[in-house]
């Protein structure tokens, strides 16, 4: 008895020295102003005037809003996309690294990290260069090859989209990779050590062994991924400026504008804006959910 | 001779991706020891001679030197108070079982699903009210103290693959809840931990927005606010090879802790290799 | 060894968040120490009339401390102007002192404080894009009166009649007053290589429409784009987005000014728009502006012309400060406008607007608003603009600026250019602008669907009509709702 009230006790000191601070700064820096969008979309708002609550008209616009499903049709495509190419990529890449002794793996390790610290101007800027249409390095690729060479990638409606996809996969691998390798470094060796006296193959191992092991995690990188791509915008934004003709448009781009692209429209829709993020934010949740119950079937412990 | 003949195209894969790294890395490199005639003339030709005084420029207009310590400052602090929260926070919430523990998880979650539209406005105005504004302490208090979403699932997902029985047999050996955190979980979960680092290292280095909208004072400024602005003359001045040049300087320190911390991971799994 | 590391490295942690938590609380007393004391407020003027004597000749008392809290764009003009501005004004104004937070960004902390509503932390002084929603939210402080003052270098002389005519005139009257006090103007238009052109006997300043489209066939020929641009930030506008009033001018329909600043009758499907898109279109499709200007952004652009692979791009005249040091050492600047009409004598509409300004915040004490006019005016002389023009590479907005023969010397070659091309051509300086604005969102919508599919209009790819009437869809519907709003009111 004696000991289990001191364990309770030192439960409730853990919860209230370390836990209760942390979640009280959350709800207040992190939540309380996340939050406040919910009021927003409920408004008028050009985030400067007046406040004008209009009920649930916003809500309304969000249905006759033919710029969204638009915006959302090219995070559809970047989604099916992206995600699984990145994550075979990356699992690949990190398995490669992990449980292979080739002599340069130590090198990999650092380089494949740097897509994450360069900033997000440079890499636009390097990309925009590769699609160049006049001395873009794809096209001089695709001379030397003798596959013509002098297409417009991102100044043309039918490629604009679809040149995003490497980029995208490009920047999000280094991420994961990393991710990956260090989850892949925590399996006890002992589980391997057994499995190679069976005799199996590298490719048995990583389909029976690693990736059961690594469920967990591949789940919340799925879930991050989803996050990424749905709230990401930023090289749409240097890069086409959701163009041509809006077909790099997605929804995040679209809600930054209303929101702080005052110049192009002229004005700001602060309270509009809100209401496309409290789409996203349904949107996200339910994509959520959905993953949890895609993996809940095949998730393991151990 | 199947398995080498395999064995060399994996390592072949190894390198191409290696190379669609290393291009572009070469490339900036390169560029940033061109003049702006050159860029300009050609961007993928090599410069005539290099000229390392890109360099000087980009260190003095980045104003490096004089930031150095802000972003020693506030990167250093931030990261040891995150790293600290989000430790003990993925303990709590996956190897303690508490009353409000699902719901209080749930909510932290949900910050990652909302997109944050206007949270700088409404941050401002909350950093303002506390009086944080300006200040340096009030940054790291804001990137440090509140638990992270991301971290804590992250953290939380690695800690939770620990077996059960590793606490258990702990408990009935006598062991306190502190000690089984920091002699056996806290251990176990290095390489998640320094993974969280890594990426909140880099997170913090690199933010820029928050920075600037609440330091006023540019004697503040951490360096990314620096490169920002620079970033942003671009609009006015084409003066890519300075930008370049700044930006190669300021990949260093990140790939410094990288390194570092990467070979943590390692010295960490080895160790959960014996025990596990 | 390893855990005794963490555990007390953890101790550490802990430590300084409370070290952090104590040093907090010492920045809060000093950073309120310094919000209450010097900067925003003053005590009440009314009751230190006995020191009347101690005023300045401009009517503001001297002995009365204030801070001038500025955001500072930073953009291609540099800051040495402003610095030297400063400078001046205090060494003239001991009393007054200056807070400056400067940044290219400067917009985003602008928006930001804006949106915090509050007044005391807002800058006196800013520079802000977007200013028609500030006078709409009653924001901003009127400076119409600073027209009506004399700037220290010309005594007993207005402002107003010293600007160049055509600057600034068609942004001072937004609801009966002048809410931005403009810094410097850009004059918009086609830049190009000089030397490229005289090595092949191109037409560096064709009179009417029909000529510029036989420049564009001649550089065709040679192999080489005419037009190049920033389809990404829609840069087309700076050559083409006057040409409405141009064409309408040469048809004589005096209504159209009235009826594009008030939304009178179709605007996106008016005769005139519709020519000038319809020659755009054509422009495009015969591969006259090229299809690679789609995806672009203005350094790709600008390279081409450098390279010499586009002849002429529109841009502004910050164009040769701008590419200082990436253009090849003989590169030499040249400007034109596009002529739309195609009478040799018809005046050609150049583009130009505000690259520079100031708004003053509202919601301030008096002295710090009046001090913050004085200032503004004190931009105005010749002695700053002299700093501008020369270290910041604008164009001076003073008209007696060039009287003075070495300031006229000292002028950049590009803007020597842009004068001669003024002088030798019949030309109107004009603002696209409108006099009411709505606020319905289909109006930004129907800005949207324009801004959209711009350039692949421009380059030929789509047919300008059924953008145009689905935008003025959207806009009438702006209209009618807005007066709806405006009659329930």
């Amino acid at each position: 008895m004696h000991f289990l009230k001191s364990a309770r006790f030192q439960k409730a000191i853990f919860l209230f020295i370390v836990v209760a601070p942390a979640f009280a700064a959350y709800v207040l820096f992190t939540l309380y102003p996340n939050a406040l969008s919910i009021f927003y979309s409920f408004l008028d708002w050009d985030g400067i005037g007046v406040k004008t609550f209009i009920g649930w008209d916003n809500y309304i616009r969000l249905f006759q809003d033919p710029f969204i499903s638009r915006a959302l049709q090219h995070n559809l495509i970047l989604l099916v996309t992206v995600i699984p190419i990145t994550l075979a990529i990356s699992l690949v890449l990190a398995d490669l690294l992990v449980n292979r002794t080739f002599g340069e793996n130590s090198f990999y390790k650092v380089l494949y990290f740097f897509p994450n610290v360069l900033s997000l101007v440079v890499i636009a800027l390097i990309w925009s260069f590769i699609y160049d249409g006049t001395f873009g390095l794809l096209n001089g690729l695709l001379q030397v090859f003798g596959l013509g060479g002098e297409h417009n990638w991102l100044g043309s409606k039918s490629t604009a989209l679809l040149s995003m996809i490497p980029l995208y996969v490009w920047c999000y691998v280094g991420f994961y990779v990393v991710i990956f390798m260090n989850a892949m470094q925590g399996i006890p060796k002992s589980l391997y050590e057994s499995a190679t006296l069976d005799g199996i193959t590298h490719m048995q191992r990583f389909t029976k062994i690693t990736l059961p092991l690594l469920s967990g995690v591949i789940r919340v990188g799925t879930i991050f991924l989803i996050l990424s791509v749905i709230k990401g915008f930023e090289y749409m934004l240097i890069m086409t400026k959701g163009g041509p003709g809006g077909s790099t448009e997605v929804i995040s781009l679209y809600m930054f504008n209303l929101a702080f692209g005052g110049l192009n429209l002229g004005q700001h829709f602060y309270g509009y804006a809100s209401t496309i993020g409290m789409m996203i934010f349904v949107l996200l949740v339910g994509l959520k959910l959905v993953v949890d119950k895609f993996f809940a079937k095949d998730s393991v412990e151990y | 001779m199947r398995i080498r003949v395999t064995s060399w195209l994996w390592r072949m894969v190894l390198f191409v991706w290696a190379l669609t790294v290393l291009l572009p890395l070469f490339w900036i490199l390169y560029q940033s020891l061109k003049t702006n005639q050159e860029f300009f003339a050609d961007i993928w030709a090599f410069p005539s001679h290099l000229k390392w005084g890109n360099y000087e420029k980009a260190w003095t207009q980045l104003g490096i030197g004089k930031s150095v310590i802000n972003t020693l400052y506030y990167v250093g602090l931030s990261l040891l108070i995150s790293l600290f929260v989000s430790t003990v926070n993925a303990y709590a919430f996956t190897r303690i079982q508490w009353k409000l523990r699902s719901l209080l998880w749930s909510v932290i979650m949900i910050s990652l699903f909302l997109p944050g539209i206007n949270i700088l406005v409404s941050q401002y105005t909350l950093m303002r009210a506390l009086d944080l504004t300006n200040s340096l302490n009030g940054l790291v208090l804001l990137a440090g103290l509140p638990v992270g979403a991301f971290e804590l699932l992250l953290l939380g997902s690695f800690m939770r693959s620990l077996p059960k029985e590793l606490d258990e047999s702990a408990f009935i050996d006598g062991a306190t809840l502190f000690q089984v955190f920091r002699k056996i979980i806290l251990p176990l979960s290095m390489p998640g931990i320094v993974t969280i680092g890594i990426f909140k290292f880099v997170g913090l280095y690199n933010d820029f927005l928050g920075p600037f909208i609440l330091i006023s004072d540019p004697d503040k400024y951490p360096i990314s606010v620096n490169m920002y602005n620079a970033n942003a003359m671009m609009e006015f001045k084409a003066d890519w090879v300075t930008l370049l040049a700044g930006l190669v300087i300021t990949i260093i320190p990140t790939v410094i802790v990288y390194v570092l911390f990467q070979r943590k991971i390692i010295e960490g799994a080895t160790m959960g290799g014996v025990k596990g | 060894m390893n855990k005794k590391i963490t555990w007390s490295s953890l101790a550490l942690i802990l430590c300084m968040v409370l070290f952090a938590a104590g040093c907090s609380n010492a920045a809060n007393t000093k950073g309120s120490a310094s919000n209450t004391n010097p900067g925003s407020t003053t005590p009440a003027t009314g009751e230190q009339s006995s020191e009347e004597a101690d005023n300045y000749e401009n009517g503001l008392p001297r002995n009365e401390k204030v801070t001038l809290k500025v955001g500072l764009l930073e953009s291609g003009y540099g800051r040495e102007w402003f610095d030297y501005a400063v400078q001046l004004f205090t060494e003239k104004y001991p009393n007054v002192t200056f807070d400056i937070t400067a940044s290219p960004k400067i917009g985003d902390l602008v928006s930001t404080k804006a949106a915090a509503g509050n007044d005391e932390d807002m800058f006196d002084l800013f520079y802000s894009d977007t200013w028609t929603e500030y006078v709409n939210a009653n924001k901003l402080e009127p400076v119409t009166g600073i027209f009506e003052m004399s700037p220290y270098d010309a005594p007993g002389q207005k402002l107003n009649d010293l600007i160049v005519p055509g600057f600034n005139d068609p942004e001072k009257y937004y609801k009966d007053n002048a809410w931005v006090f403009p810094i410097a103007n850009y004059i918009g238009g086609m830049f190009f290589d000089q030397k490229l052109f005289d090595e092949n006997g191109w037409n560096k300043s064709p009179k009417t429409y029909d000529e510029f489209i036989q420049l564009c066939e001649a550089i065709k020929s040679k192999g080489i784009d005419p037009i190049v641009y920033a389809g990404l930030y829609n840069y087309a506008q700076f050559a083409f987005d006057t040409k409405i009033f141009e064409i309408a001018e040469e048809n004589e329909n005096n209504q159209f000014r009235n009826d594009f600043e008030y939304f009178n009758g179709p605007q996106n499907t008016s005769p005139e728009n519709i020519e000038v898109y319809k020659r755009l279109y054509d422009m495009g499709k015969k591969g006259y502006i090229s299809k690679k200007s789609v995806g672009m952004n203005h350094t790709q652009s600008q390279m081409l012309v450098l390279q010499h692979k586009a002849a002429m791009v529109p841009s502004g005249d910050w164009i040769e400060n701008e590419m200082k040091e990436s253009a090849p050492d003989d590169f030499q600047w040249g400007y034109m406008a596009v002529p739309f009409t195609n009478n040799p004598d018809g005046p050609i509409y150049m583009n130009n607007g505000l690259s520079y300004s100031f708004e003053i915040w509202a919601a301030k004490p008096e002295l710090n608003k009046k001090w913050a006019k004085q200032f503004l005016l004190s931009l105005m002389s010749n002695e700053v603009q002299q700093e501008l023009v020369e270290k910041g590479g604008a164009l001076p907005l003073r008209k007696d600026y060039l009287d003075v023969p070495t300031r006229a010397d000292n002028m950049k070659p590009l803007q020597k250019s842009i004068a001669t091309y003024m002088k030798e051509n019949q030309v109107v300086l004009e603002l696209k602008n409108r006099k009411i604005e709505l606020t319905h969102p289909d109006y930004a919508a129907s800005l949207k669907v324009i801004v959209d599919n711009m350039a692949l209009v421009l380059t030929g790819q789509e047919q300008p009509e059924p953008f145009l009437q689905d935008a003025e869809k959207l806009l009438q519907n702006a209209i009618t709702n807005d007066k709806e709003a405006q009659n329930k009111e």
